[in-house]
């Protein structure tokens, strides 16, 4: 898996890609730590080279929309597809978050 | 049939994964479904390490495949206590973000994934079966 964090003004753009399993979900758990500390911007993740998610990724997100939630700061995904996209989709994540078909559409909204 | 150990460990995992999607692979089912059949096993290997082991902290993981005509059946063995991951009621996905609990989103992909799904516990075994068809 590769993180990348950029600072897009107003929001903090976190690209995830390639797999986040219960081996890397750790490596992003410290990342979005990172971010939750960093000051009160908004976020938005990027998956559009993520090929593959599991619960102990899912938990890591969970749990970072919480932390962000509770500060009054918002998340959103973007660029979900294949297997990514339909494992947000049962988990019900869809109802639960803002999802962008783009990243240039979350940045814009 | 195939069969293979490794220890119940995390550092196990990708080299379970590599194992079987090299199998999976091999037996002509699809890269999307291969990864989904990756997705499942790790939910039942995670659930070994952290619940079936959780107490003993040693043990092995076995892998028997078998490669069938219209099918391919995936048996993942361990030595720990008894433990039925099917039995663990599913998380309500309807809840807000933070009544949410951030568990057990698992075995909702194992059963929305597998095209069948077995526990069975024989001589002192879990005995975890996924099934996966080759014709959808």
């Amino acid at each position: 898996m590769e993180i990348k964090v950029e600072n897009r003004g107003e929001v903090v753009l976190i690209s995830i890609s390639g797999r986040l399993d219960a081996v890397t979900a750790a490596e992003l758990e410290t990342t979005f730590g990172e971010v939750l500390d960093g000051g009160g911007q908004n976020a938005i993740v990027s998956m559009e080279d993520l090929e593959y998610i599991s619960s102990a990724g899912l938990r890591v997100i969970l749990l970072f929309a919480k932390k962000l939630h509770a500060a009054q700061r918002q998340v959103g995904f973007a660029a979900l597809s294949g297997n990514v996209k339909e494992i947000f989709d049962i988990s019900g994540f869809y109802s639960l978050f803002k999802i962008y078909d783009t990243v240039e559409e979350a940045l814009a909204a | 049939m195939k069969r293979e150990s490794w220890p119940a460990d995390l550092v196990s995992l990708p080299l379970i994964q590599e194992h079987v999607e090299t199998l999976v692979a091999a037996s002509g089912i699809g890269q999307k479904r291969v990864v989904q059949v990756s997705i499942a096993l790790e939910e039942v290997v995670m659930n070994i390490i952290n619940h079936a082991y959780a107490k003993t902290l040693k043990g092995n993981i076995s892998i028997e495949f078998e490669d069938h005509p219209r099918q391919v059946v995936i048996r993942i063995i361990d030595g720990g206590i008894p433990f039925d991951p099917l039995g663990v009621p599913e998380p309500d996905i309807g809840l807000d973000i933070m009544a949410r609990p951030i568990g057990g989103l698992g075995i909702v992909m194992i059963r929305k994934f597998m095209d069948g799904v077995t526990y069975e516990r024989s001589h002192d075994k879990n005995i975890l079966g996924l099934v996966i068809n080759k014709i959808e």
